[in-house]
């Protein structure tokens, strides 16, 4: 706060040392009515962070610390929170651009709706935690569900941040819960995975740091999103602007693992359980790729913005996708196909139109529910032959034809083949950079897009490798198979009907999406 | 020759109460053939045998009982099938012929059923023999009764057929299947020509009954040197070689010894051979004037041919198979010069004595086995040529019944006075003599030959008297080892004896004629047989003949008398003999491997053309492994590209990523800086 009355200071002007005391005080006063203002705007948010502290609170004592409990109050005040943002949503009064919290933070329907997303994305993160057999450990903690509700926390702030140093902050709040996650297993894998994490993410928010200290020193200030920033900006010299400008996205490619941030990936997905892996593959990527969405929106029309990130995209695409070939580790594969998933839906953002804005958010809807329908799959298979290679799981479609046929058709999604939704996501973002290339003509999109090609040829290969084992190999597990879980079997199912259901009638969404993405 | 057979009527008739016999007697073997058959191995060996022996016996009596009661010939005749408005009629014809044909055929049989009883007993494949016997002689009894050439063509085939059965009986024998499939494929060859000689005659009279053709051919005959009765006689002619082995397809019949010895015995005497020479007999009257000449040479020269090769021979089942053949040529002769009746006579009192010889061999080849066996029984096994007459030998005292009525048919064959074959032999060897006389040149050359050949007859026979039955038991001096077993050899079974001591005294002269030196008083033959003027009676052709028989004796005696060592001949002689005078590779020469480079040629015309078609069917593979290299390499290739260089590209990532935070740092940095000064320069 002392800084920020400091630029007020400078900016107001302050004609004589006696006016200043006195506007000091009224501006605090100001300050502090803005801020009660502000807060009718974060009913969702302060909605989470009651919930978080009702799990504290139940944490508390040996008594309620039961895994009902927590889920209990978490569901509750989600969904709570969701109906919230849904009510928001439909109200005519959302419908105008609020900036709040002295520019740090804004509302529209496409941050109401992003939060939804990311929402929903939280919820099935609970449920995949409830069902999950692989994740015992964190339903007899309520941390798990603490940091949860931060990352999710996070993300809705991120999604809402017009503020670079809001955006850092943020971050911020999604990792810092999330080293704790991945660690939270406390064995040596787990710690292990935990420290990369942390040390990873230090390092690119040390880099983003760095380029956020350049960027405010070329421009004198962080709200990226004021038309004065703008104006500044667009004097900055080329070299320095794309330097600046890619060391700020580090942070965000870290978060959504798009190359050169990726390597911590594989590694931490490996040695957190299916629970954590579904949680650091949903919430925060959904929140990073909505802001940088909302970026691209802003630096439409800047070739330096779209290099950068058609030439990252380009590749995190061809590294994720040529990696995951040569997997044969369940969850590394899943790692390297996160990494890919992250270009195919980069691509949507490299282009700033409406069109890329709504296969965006196409895409994460898909993704929202066939990630966590591959993994939680993948873990119920892994619970059963007690091994994570791909192997493992020779024979297993005979064992569970249902899963494994509901298996096929997720990786199908991921794939982007019909007759699921993950097609049309496909298809949609395919075109967007298509009607990009047609804009620009650049080579580098192209490139993307060739790339792209050739990652969606190999993960064919890699995706459909798990299937495969599945019904064309014998069963060679000698392991007598531990009883069915129904529930998982329904979860799985409620999760992949919206794919499915999608894939009869993408218009609907679509339109709906063209309304949301207007705002932006 | 007019495009449309010109229309003969056929009438049908009737068959009578005599014919309707003759018809079971043929229908009997059938039931026996097909009960024996399809039951096989179900019923007891004992009783199949006597089963089969007991119906040929009926047969045989039957048989007798047509053959005193015929009186004239009796035809009859049915619709076989109709196609349109052609009928195709089947006839049987009952002569005196057929009927003394069909007493010959079953008492023979009946010789070599109770025979085989006894000679067949426990050996493989035991099951089968009796119904191939039926099969065979019902065949033969079809052949005999039939007076339609379409029918004996059928039953003539069946009888090709039932004789490669009984020659490849022991098929697991090399040599025996060799021979079945020597004999079927010469009889085969001949038998072309008698399907010729049917289409001939049916496109000629337009039917197929013997008699019919009969009563329509002798205007025919005289018009023209090459009219086509005459070709069709030549023809059906032509099948008879095939069938009573005449020269040069004779090479069959030697062969054909690798089947049971009792086969052998029915196939020289009363069916196979013989029924050649009795379907000539029935359609003679298409044989003129220079189809009959070529018969008779051709005879001759394999009367002579095989005897001469018959006094090489060592195989004692051969000896007798190059003497049917060369008593073959004398029956054709006799058809050639039109003796038909001398030919049949001489067909029925061989058909006895050549039985008898055959049984009389196979008992002492019998013996001969036993010897084997024995040796088997003691824990040895040697390989030991049963039929070879030089390991015999001193077999008189040993078997004494076997030896006597051997030795009748040798006399018989020989043509020893007051046996039945100087009878017949004589009536041959009048008839040539007085065509001779009428033909003059050339004919005389024939004579001569049929009086050496009587000659070399007499020698070889008592060259086999000999071997066998004469001097010390020459396998002995092989191997010591037989000398106990040899002890022990005695007569056969009464089984085997009495078939030959009744086929040795149906070789004696009152069997057939009660004068022991002229046939004119025959008795049971008495109609279907020679008539008293058809020629005179010479009595320097008995006297000659005698003479030379018994100069040809003495030589023979002389030559063997003290051979007790092995019989070794010159070689060259024997090597030619033993080769049936290359006569296979004659035939080899002149026809197959003529054959062979006319289908080579074809072969290579075809060659041509179809590399022609494949230089074509080449192009298109070609465009279409060029499509598919296309599809494989390119398309194909294109996604397994990416997908390698992918897995190259992303091993070669992964390798950067072992795990060390410190190296992501780096590998982080480095390729963020590239990258940054990458788009830097690119802008």
């Amino acid at each position: 706060m002392d800084k920020f009355i400091h630029e007020h200071e400078i900016r107001l002007n302050s004609n004589s040392i006696f006016i200043l005391n006195a506007y000091k005080n009224i501006h605090v006063q100001i300050l502090i009515e803005h801020i009660r203002e502000s807060l009718q705007y974060l009913v969702p948010e302060g909605l989470l962070l009651l919930g978080l502290l009702a799990v504290l609170f139940f944490d508390m004592f040996s008594g309620t610390r039961k895994n009902a409990y927590f889920v209990f109050a978490v569901l509750v005040t989600m969904l709570v929170a969701g109906f919230e943002l849904i009510t928001l949503l439909a109200c005519r009064c959302s419908l105008t651009e609020v900036h709040f919290m002295n520019e740090m933070l804004h509302q529209n329907p496409a941050v109401l709706f992003s939060k939804t997303l990311i929402l929903i994305s939280g919820i099935i993160a609970v449920l995949f935690i409830q069902f999950s057999p692989s994740s015992q450990w964190l339903r007899e903690r309520g941390e798990t569900y603490i940091l949860l509700l931060a990352i999710v926390l996070g993300c809705f702030f991120l999604v809402a941040a017009i503020n670079l140093f809001m955006v850092f902050l943020s971050l911020e709040l999604i990792s810092i819960p999330s080293y704790m996650l991945v660690a939270s297993r406390l064995d040596k894998k787990s710690t292990e995975a935990g420290i990369k994490y942390l040390l990873y993410g230090a390092f690119a928010t040390g880099v983003m740091l760095f380029g956020i200290s350049l960027l405010y020193g070329l421009t004198g200030g962080m709200d990226v999103f004021s038309p004065r920033w703008i104006q500044v900006f667009a004097s900055v010299p080329v070299f320095a602007k794309w330097i600046v400008l890619a060391m700020v996205l580090a942070a965000l490619f870290f978060k959504t693992s798009l190359f050169p941030f990726h390597p911590w990936t594989p590694d931490t997905y490996e040695g957190s359980g299916w629970g954590v892996m579904n949680i650091l593959s949903t919430i925060p990527k959904i929140a990073a790729f909505v802001f940088l969405l909302k970026l691209s929106a802003l630096f439409q029309g800047m070739q330096t913005y779209t290099l950068v990130l058609a030439s990252v995209i380009g590749l995190s695409l061809l590294v994720g996708n040529l990696s995951a070939l040569i997997q044969t580790n369940v969850r590394r594969l899943m790692a390297y196909s996160s990494i890919a998933q992250g270009g195919f839906i980069g691509m949507a953002i490299i282009g700033g139109t409406d069109l890329s804005q709504q296969s965006l958010f196409f895409y994460l809807i898909i993704y929202v529910f066939a990630v966590p329908a591959s993994l939680f799959i993948l873990d119920y298979f892994e619970s059963i032959v007690k091994g994570d290679t791909v192997n493992n799981f020779n024979g297993l479609g005979k064992q569970e034809p249902a899963m494994s046929l509901i298996f096929v058709l997720v990786m199908a999604t991921l794939i982007g083949l019909p007759p699921t939704a993950g097609f049309f996501a496909k298809l949609f973002v395919f075109s967007a950079v298509w009607q990009q290339y047609e804009t620009i003509h650049s080579p580098m999109l192209l490139g993307v897009v060739g790339v792209a090609l050739v990652g969606t040829v190999a993960s064919v290969f890699y995706y459909m490798k798990i299937p495969y084992s599945l019904f064309f190999k014998g069963f060679e597990n000698t392991i007598i198979l531990t009883s069915i879980h129904k529930s998982s079997l329904v979860f799985v199912t409620l999760i992949m009907l919206p794919v499915i259901g999608l894939f009869f009638m993408p218009g609907w969404l679509m339109d709906l999406l063209r309304v949301i993405v207007a705002f932006i | 020759m007019n495009a449309v057979a010109p229309h003969i009527e056929i009438p049908l008739l009737a068959a009578d109460s005599i014919s309707s016999l003759a018809l079971a007697i043929f229908f009997m073997p059938v039931i026996t053939f097909v009960i024996l058959f399809f039951t096989g191995k179900h019923i007891p060996a004992a009783i199949r045998s006597w089963l089969a022996t007991v119906v040929m016996g009926v047969m045989f009596l039957l048989s007798l009982y047509v053959h005193i009661n015929l009186e004239g010939s009796h035809l009859s005749r049915w619709v076989w099938f109709e196609i349109g408005n052609i009928k195709f009629t089947s006839s049987l014809l009952l002569t005196n012929y057929s009927s003394t044909m069909m007493v010959i055929a079953t008492f023979v049989s009946l010789m070599v059923h109770i025979y085989s009883v006894q000679y067949m007993k426990e050996r493989r494949n035991h099951s089968k023999y009796f119904p191939y016997l039926a099969l065979f002689v019902s065949s033969m009894l079809g052949i005999i009764l039939s007076d339609n050439l379409l029918i004996t063509f059928i039953f003539w085939e069946l009888v090709g057929l039932a004789s490669f059965l009984l020659i490849g009986f022991w098929y697991e024998k090399d040599s025996s299947a060799a021979a079945a499939k020597k004999a079927f494929l010469y009889n085969k060859f001949a038998d072309l020509a008698f399907v010729i000689a049917i289409m001939i005659l049916y496109a000629v009279y337009g039917t197929t009954e013997i008699s019919i053709i009969q009563a329509n051919t002798n205007m025919a005959l005289h018009t023209s040197l090459f009219a086509l009765p005459v070709l069709a006689g030549l023809a059906i002619w032509f099948a008879t070689v095939g069938k009573s082995a005449q020269f040069p397809l004779y090479v069959w019949l030697p062969d054909a010894m690798a089947g049971p010895t009792p086969v052998s015995a029915l196939l020289h005497a009363a069916t196979m051979v013989a029924a050649g020479v009795f379907l000539l007999l029935k359609t003679s009257f298409l044989l003129s004037g220079w189809v009959g000449h070529i018969i008779t040479v051709i005879g001759c020269i394999t009367a002579l041919a095989a005897a001469l090769q018959a006094m090489r021979t060592f195989d004692s089942k051969k000896v007798l198979a190059f003497s049917t053949v060369s008593q073959l040529g004398y029956m054709m002769m006799a058809v050639g010069i039109g003796a038909n009746d001398a030919a049949f006579f001489h067909l029925a009192t061989h058909a006895f004595f050549k039985a008898c010889l055959f049984l009389t061999v196979g008992a002492v080849i019998h013996a001969m086995h036993h010897l084997q066996s024995h040796q088997f029984d003691h824990g040895q096994y040697k390989v030991l040529d049963t039929l070879d007459m030089r390991l015999m030998g001193g077999f008189r005292k040993k078997m004494p019944i076997t030896f006597i009525t051997y030795s009748i048919a040798y006399g018989a064959l020989i043509g020893l006075p007051f046996f039945s074959g100087f009878l017949s032999k004589d009536a041959i060897l009048g008839a040539l003599y007085d065509w001779a006389v009428a033909q003059g040149g050339w004919s005389w050359l024939v004579v001569a030959a049929a009086f050496s050949t009587v000659g070399l007859t007499a020698f070889y026979m008592t060259r086999q008297l000999i071997l066998i039955f004469f001097g010390d038991f020459r396998l002995v001096k092989v191997d010591a080892s037989y000398k106990k077993y040899f002890d022990h050899i005695k007569e056969s079974e009464w089984l085997i004896n009495i078939p030959m001591i009744v086929l040795g005294i149906a070789s004696f002269w009152f069997f057939f004629s009660l004068n022991p030196l002229h046939a004119q008083t025959g008795w049971w033959m008495h109609h279907s047989f020679v008539l008293p003027h058809t020629h005179e009676f010479h009595l320097f052709i008995p006297v000659t003949a005698i003479a030379i028989a018994v100069a040809a004796l003495v030589i023979a005696v002389s030559k063997y008398k003290s051979v007790d060592t092995f019989v070794d001949t010159r070689l060259y002689l024997t090597k030619l003999f033993a080769n049936n005078y290359y006569l296979e590779k004659g035939i080899d020469v002149l026809f197959i491997q003529p054959v062979f480079v006319l289908s080579r040629v074809f072969y290579a015309t075809d060659k041509f053309i179809d590399s022609c078609i494949h230089v074509k069917a080449y192009f298109f593979i070609i465009v279409a492994q060029m499509a598919d290299v296309f599809d494989r390499w390119v398309v194909d290739g294109l996604v397994h590209l990416m997908v390698g260089i992918s897995r190259f590209i992303g091993s070669y990532f992964r390798s950067f990523l072992k795990g060390e935070i410190q190296s992501y740092f780096y590998f982080t940095l480095i390729a963020f800086a590239l990258l940054l000064l990458l788009l830097g320069w690119y802008l």
